[in-house]
């Protein structure tokens, strides 16, 4: 004979108690999150949960108890970052962003000489012109370091007004760009320059045709 | 400007609660239903008040068997000290908006 079919559907107190365990599956695993310090305070919210009067009301407290969670991890991560601390991390960047800010300002004012012969002849710039090539590597040479001048700026006003959080993401995004701009936009630069005075030197035996056209 | 410690509505709930009962351990669950607070918002306060030397806490073994220890909360003196300082003014506060605020449609 069969036994009692069972029914796919569960009964209130079924419910509940997946309810209860989902609550304490929930917070016992958060809770593990919790550093040393802060472990009672785990402990202490998973034994209030075994008093909590309804399953709904015991997921209401383990998702609390997320936030405490949460919340701890947080002010642990900001304790790690005291205010002297970021100013000193500050250091390199700032002094990184105004180097660059300055070699940016002078190449913008007072341009690094480019030949018009370089822009001459058979040089891939034709199309382009001598102004636009020029502007070009100006533009290349001084956006990212604006951009880094910029971003020290306001991780400055965060520090002052003490988001050091976000004060820390700004300084995480200016030692990147930092890092691509030194590695990278200079050598890059050079790299540029001389190739287009090798592109448009006249060819050997051409004596000054193109540089007397450009 | 930097908000006063201690005088968040909640925090003050909290206080109440404490004070009401002052020489009593208290349980998490029992401030929670008492003052209204989710747990979310509860841990954080006494946390920061235990921290601070406001509160006092003890693990209080099980009546039943098998279930676990309870985490019960006491102000102390320095605690108690500080919640009458911050709901005094705090009622002071309610009475006096309450007892001078005009009534709608009057002014």
């Amino acid at each position: 004979m069969r036994g009692p079919i069972r029914s796919a559907h569960l009964t209130r107190a079924e419910l509940a108690g997946r309810g209860r365990d989902l609550a304490r599956v929930i917070l016992t695993r958060a809770a593990r999150r919790l550093d040393r310090r802060h472990q009672p305070w785990g402990a202490a919210m998973l034994a209030e949960l075994e008093h909590a009067a309804t399953a709904r009301e015991a997921l209401a407290w383990a998702l609390g108890g997320l936030r405490v969670i949460w919340l701890q991890r947080a002010s642990g991560r900001h304790t790690q970052w005291p205010e002297a601390a970021v100013r000193r991390r500050l250091r390199g960047p700032r002094v990184l962003a105004t180097l660059s800010a300055v070699s940016a300002v002078v190449t913008m004012v007072f341009r690094v000489p480019v030949p018009a012969a370089a822009f001459a002849g058979s040089s891939p710039t034709d199309r382009l012109g001598p102004a636009h090539g020029d502007g070009m590597l100006a533009a290349g040479f001084a956006f990212l370091p604006l951009l880094l001048a910029l971003l020290a700026f306001l991780a400055t006003i965060a520090i002052a007004s003490n988001r050091i959080r976000l004060a820390k993401r700004l300084l995480e995004v200016t030692a990147v760009l930092g890092g691509f701009t030194a590695v990278w936009v200079g050598p890059l630069a050079v790299a540029a320059r001389a190739w287009l005075a090798v592109a448009a030197r006249p060819p050997a035996g051409d004596t000054g045709q193109h540089s007397q056209a450009g | 400007m930097p908000r006063r410690p201690d005088t968040s509505p909640q925090t003050l709930l909290v206080f109440q609660a404490l004070l009401r009962q002052p020489n009593q351990w208290r349980y998490g669950y029992d401030l929670s239903k008492e003052t209204g607070l989710k747990s979310g918002t509860l841990y954080p306060i006494l946390i920061r008040l235990t921290n601070r030397g406001l509160l006092e806490t003890h693990w209080q073994q099980p009546e039943r068997p098998g279930r676990p220890a309870r985490h019960v909360y006491r102000l102390t003196s320095e605690g108690e000290r500080v919640a009458h300082r911050q709901i005094s003014p705090a009622h002071a506060s309610r009475q006096w908006t309450g007892a001078h605020r005009p009534a709608e449609g009057s002014a």
